[in-house]
């Protein structure tokens, strides 16, 4: 390799960098929008208000499932907790000898309030289409989006770790980093958001390939079990099959099931809970400790007997390395965190959204005064920019259309949750055809300055379309509808910033400058 | 709740004195902070007072949040707390700048 090891490492950063830059954009911003996972569901289902009781959900849950689904293999109930107001219920059919086994969950799933009943909402997928998103991406095979993903994460440490090398000045120079210096702002929003939260960014790719690593590293399995499926048996121990006694039992009550699992976990709250065989003599409770009470993700369980209530002891698989595991999976979604620490993850994530965002740009703004010709670059300088406009400005703007079909399509649409997500897709690829037909300077701000005014859209139509909203919100105290008001407003106010400068910083200078640039802080290339 | 946030607030504060300090023990931000030099002493005290700030945050962090959950927020505080003393020495720099005659250094 040519040069010393900082240029490789310059090399290095340069191009894993660029190559994967657009999708870990995608996924960044996607992750970011997942810490609120819930919340954004909640807004998106306007029709659902109420207050949560989980002891009084878990009775309306049983009651329900005893009319409905009274010989059932196994019920699934996840009870509401502070963010999320309603029951999920699932329930597996009793099997009939012969007939396959069904897959649809629309059959054999429910969704109650605390009182027990249905709740009826507009069909969307809400917060946890962004979740799944940015691990299975769309219109695709899970598989391969997650080998994707997974690729560009491994890209993603590699281009911090030559970052650290390659930027090392920013350590050295911490304080003399600033804010937009004129023509050197893209280099600082880099650079800055990149020193902030290292840390975090270190933690968040490391922690998301761990959650992966069964898939990217097989081979520790492969080498010790013939059979993959035998390995999961034995980290995730399952009490013993009970037959069906085909005697019926009533169901002990679970209430004082759940207060003995709760006082066991120090007063934790309860999460999730599975019951199989209801109504047999065989029955078995299962209850799980709600995931917000620790770092750790493998939540741990407690067993009853469903007849009598009383507790039975389960194999519990433990240890070292899935102790570790859990808590890096744990870091990395941060369900543990409670308000303030879940806004400082958001942020971290915004601050990591726009270090990949001008990571991207930067390669441009790099290249364009070493151009033979400026105004004629060549094809890949072409596809770069254009894909960059289309990527930092159109996909953040699909995810205010994602937030305003859900809106102003028709409550009761045929699937209306598929055409939510499609206007993602269609303003990405269209803001894609916009930057290839208008000049990149003219596409940067025009599209910068629709991702502001679909941003800013969002409050207003939501004002327009349903009862609640962040004004009203202040008076009665939905804090959610406030919150997501503000932090639409604040989106808005950062693209039209952006494209506010974007035009101020064309008009001003000539781009041949740009190289000429004292390269203070900037990799020696 | 107010306790909570009196936790995170103190923290934050904390680690902007940190990050403070720790730039006031650097040569080249000393006129700019200060409008003068430090003796190598003084540095040196700055500097440790400096890291000393961010492990009181942090002992703050664990003691307050519990130890686990309080050592993943300090990192959070001392990001926000880099942020804050960045952007506010950003504005201390640009306006001496525009206060200071032209050419002269500030």
């Amino acid at each position: 390799m040519k040069g010393g090891l900082r240029q490789s490492m310059a090399w290095l950063h340069t191009w894993t960098g660029l190559l994967f830059g657009w999708l870990l954009f995608a996924v960044f911003l996607t992750g970011t929008c997942a810490f609120f996972q819930e919340e954004i569901t909640r807004w998106m289902q306007p029709e659902l208000t109420g207050t949560a009781d989980p002891s009084q959900a878990v009775q309306s849950a049983v009651h329900f499932l005893e009319g409905k689904a009274p010989d059932a293999e196994s019920w699934f109930i996840t009870l509401p907790s502070a963010r999320n107001m309603q029951t999920s219920l699932f329930w597996r059919p009793k099997r009939v000898e012969g007939e396959p086994r069904r897959r649809n969950r629309g059959e054999t799933s429910a969704t109650l309030d605390s009182a027990g009943n249905t709740v009826e909402a507009r069909e969307t997928r809400g917060g946890f289409f962004l979740y799944r998103f940015h691990f299975d991406l769309h219109y695709m095979p899970v598989r391969w989006a997650r080998d994707l993903v997974s690729i560009a994460s491994m890209f993603m440490l590699i281009a911090i770790l030559t970052g650290v090398v390659t930027h090392k000045k920013i350590f050295v120079d911490f304080f003399m980093l600033r804010f937009g210096k004129g023509q050197r702002s893209w280099l600082d929003a880099h650079n800055v958001t990149a020193v902030f939260a290292l840390p975090f960014y270190l933690m968040i790719t490391y922690t998301g390939l761990v959650t992966l690593a069964t898939q990217n590293m097989p081979w520790g399995i492969a080498a010790n079990y013939a059979d993959t499926s035998k390995f999961f048996a034995e980290v995730f121990p399952e009490r013993e099959r009970q037959e069906r006694s085909d005697e019926r039992v009533p169901l002990a009550p679970i209430g004082p099931m759940l207060e003995q699992a709760s006082r066991h976990w120090d007063g934790a709250a309860i999460g999730y809970l599975s019951v199989t065989l209801p109504g047999d003599r065989n029955a078995t409770v299962t209850v799980t400790r709600a995931l917000s009470s620790s770092v750790n993700t493998r939540a741990p369980t407690m067993a009853f007997n469903g007849a009598t209530g009383r507790p039975l002891t389960l194999p519990a698989a433990t240890g070292g390395a899935l102790a570790t595991q859990g808590v890096m999976v744990g870091l990395h979604a941060g369900r543990f965190a409670d308000w303030g620490l879940r806004w400082l993850y958001f942020l971290s994530g915004v601050g990591g959204t726009i270090m990949v965002g001008s990571g991207l740009v930067l390669w441009t703004v790099k290249r364009r005064a070493k151009l033979p010709d400026p105004a004629r670059p060549h094809f890949g300088f072409r596809l770069v920019e254009r894909l960059n406009v289309a990527t930092i400005a159109g996909f953040p703007a699909g995810i205010a259309a994602y937030f305003l079909t859900n809106r102003l399509l028709p409550p009761h649409m045929a699937g209306r949750a598929e055409w939510e997500i499609h206007s993602i897709f269609i303003l990405w690829g269209g803001m894609l055809l916009y930057a290839i037909v208008r000049p990149t300077r003219r596409a940067w701000i025009e599209g910068l300055m629709l991702a502001a005014l679909l941003y800013l859209a969002v409050p207003l139509v939501n004002a327009l379309t349903v009862p609640r909203n962040g004004l009203v919100g202040l008076f009665t105290g939905d804090w959610l509808f406030v919150a997501f008001d503000l932090t639409m407003l604040a989106t808005a106010a950062g693209f039209a910033w952006a494209a506010h400068r974007m035009t101020r910083a064309k008009a001003t200078q000539p781009p041949r400058r740009l190289a000429r640039q004292p390269a203070e802080l900037s990799p020696a290339e | 709740m107010i306790q909570l946030l009196l936790i995170h607030l103190i923290a934050i504060l904390l680690c902007i004195a940190g990050f403070l300090a720790l730039a006031v023990a650097m040569d080249r931000h000393q006129r700019d902070l200060l409008g003068r030099k430090l003796a190598p002493r003084e540095a040196r005290i700055a500097r440790m007072a400096g890291g000393g700030l961010l492990v009181l945050a942090l002992a703050l962090d664990m003691i307050g949040l519990g130890a686990a959950y309080g050592a993943i927020v300090w990192f959070s505080h001392l990001s926000l707390g880099a942020a804050a003393m960045l952007t506010w020495i950003t504005r201390l720099a640009s306006v001496r700048k525009s206060k200071s005659p032209k050419g002269t250094s500030f």
